[in-house]
């Protein structure tokens, strides 16, 4: 047996004997069209990383089609063999030389101190943290997300940065830089009578079935503390155990705007928003070139593993789809007057 | 001055590009650096990875544009070495007679209104493949992560090159 199975198998040995010495819960999601069983050993990690994908929550099943075995070492009292590599094996995104082959990924997350790795024959993923207190604010508004990019890209699903609103009958991709308004003018579907609904707003999947289609993840997400009077409506969804000391507020969508999320929608356009200082909002056509640019290299390198397969899936999107430009004017509320008006024109 | 038996490769597999009608988008996985090709430039990326030599370039140019030759060609030998300044092609002196087909049919078109070929680099992701440092291990070997929370991606420096 391969050296790096070998270790998976004594990995997840020290989560099953964490989980025979506290017990362990079980929770299921359906994701990507996927179930997913969420299987904790010990109570120090659930409530951190479920609230995000809280409102893609299903029913128990037998038979997955991926289970993550989650632990920390503090809460269960375990302890992680030593690791079998050096300190050179460490790429940039921790995945780690010599342990990621067809079979499996490896990745140690140097900022947050998550290890992740996917054994992706028998469909069972590892996550985790030395102590889950440590936990990071960005992962519990995007948990998994290392785990999910791998395994959903032997699905055909690529995980993208992009944010995602619509209806059931299809939507629009929102791509673009930090600060370009994409995060903002997904949430603001949010506060309005426009009909739209929230499907992401910063990660999200896209198949392509013969369509293009777009999953939701997370319903979830971070804001500046001081923007937070931008957004009042968000006050009752901001996570107060995250936001007393930290400059980013975080927060839970799921039980305060449950009838506005939705699980995913076809894509009817690729949408880069742009700040203009203009009163008005308008649409206007942009290239392909533009949108694959705002869209594939923030994707691209912010995964681990990501490139040319993830880079032809998002040509092939953008040329698939007509791109727009959406001017965003400092006349908030017409935001998702334009975009409903834009949806109406490609239906 | 171009050497006109001189062709170009694309310089490794890491570089990887899509061509639309207006443009080529390029991205260079090894370093982050991305970019935007308009312009004659999508004509000319084209031309590169067919192995064209740089006359025939040249040919093909002048026969689809209006445009003056040395014109043309000064704007070609710029694009050709930004191109390999950044790593992106890299030079082979074998010369091959493949373009005198897109010559001939270019010769049959209208020829169109000259736009300078324009290579603009993104630099915004490059932050993202720098190697966190390991500080500390714990007794078992197992890093300790970093204490403050690692920056947002933001995009700031992009530049024509």
């Amino acid at each position: 047996m391969p050296n790096e199975i070998v270790f998976f198998n004594e990995l997840h040995q020290t989560f099953l004997d964490a989980g025979q010495r506290v017990g362990t819960t079980k929770r299921f999601f359906h994701i990507g069209g996927y179930t997913i069983c969420l299987q904790f050993a010990g109570n120090g990690l659930e409530s951190r990383l479920t609230p995000a994908i809280e409102h893609l929550s299903a029913s128990p099943c037998n038979f997955p089609d991926l289970t993550v075995c989650l632990w920390d070492s503090q809460s269960t009292e375990s302890e992680l063999p030593a690791p079998p590599w050096s300190h050179e094996d460490y790429g940039v995104h921790g995945e780690i030389s010599g342990y990621n082959t067809p079979q499996l990924r490896t990745a140690f997350n140097l900022g947050s101190g998550v290890l992740s790795m996917l054994d992706t024959q028998r469909n069972v993923a590892l996550f985790w943290i030395r102590d889950a207190d440590s936990l990071p604010i960005y992962e519990s508004g995007a948990p998994l997300l290392t785990i999910f990019h791998w395994w959903m890209g032997t699905r055909k699903r690529q995980l993208i940065h992009a944010a995602a609103i619509g209806h059931e009958s299809g939507g629009i991709l929102l791509v673009g830089k930090g600060g370009s308004g994409k995060s903002s003018t997904s949430l603001r579907a949010l506060d309005s009578d426009s009909g739209l609904l929230y499907a992401a707003d910063d990660y999200c999947l896209l198949s392509h079935d013969g369509t293009p289609f777009v999953h939701s993840i997370y319903s979830s997400g971070k804001i500046h503390s001081k923007d937070t009077a931008i957004f009042p409506f968000l006050q009752p969804a901001l996570d107060k155990s995250y936001n007393l000391n930290n400059e980013k507020a975080l927060f839970f969508l799921k039980d305060h705007f449950e009838e506005k999320i939705c699980p995913g929608f076809p894509i009817k356009a690729v949408v880069l928003p742009r700040v203009t200082g203009q009163a008005n909002t308008r649409v206007v056509q942009a290239s392909s070139a533009a949108a694959l640019l705002a869209l594939a290299p923030s994707t691209i390198f912010q995964l681990s593993g990501a490139g040319q397969p993830a880079f032809q899936m998002l040509s092939e999107l953008v040329r698939k789809v007509p791109c727009y430009v959406l001017e965003l004017g400092t006349e908030r509320a017409q935001i998702p007057g334009a975009i409903s008006d834009l949806l109406r024109t490609l239906a | 001055m171009l050497s006109s038996t001189t062709s170009y490769t694309v310089s490794k597999p890491e570089i990887i590009r899509e061509q639309f009608d207006e443009e080529v988008v390029i991205v260079d996985l090894d370093t982050g650096s991305y970019y935007s090709l308009s312009g004659a430039g999508g004509e000319i990326w084209s031309a590169i990875e067919s192995g064209t030599p740089t006359a025939g370039i040249v040919q093909q140019l002048t026969a689809s544009y209006e445009a003056d030759a040395a014109e043309i060609e000064a704007s070609l030998g710029r694009l050709l070495e930004e191109l390999q300044t950044e790593g992106l092609i890299t030079a082979q002196d074998n010369a091959s007679a493949t373009w005198e087909t897109a010559v001939s049919a270019a010769n049959d078109a209208v020829k169109g209104e000259w736009q300078a070929p324009l290579l603009q680099k993104f630099t915004d992701m490059q932050a993202l493949l720098l190697l966190d440092p390991i500080h500390e291990v714990d007794s078992a070997g197992w890093p300790q992560p970093k204490p403050e929370e690692p920056v947002m991606v933001e995009m700031q420096s992009n530049k024509s090159v």
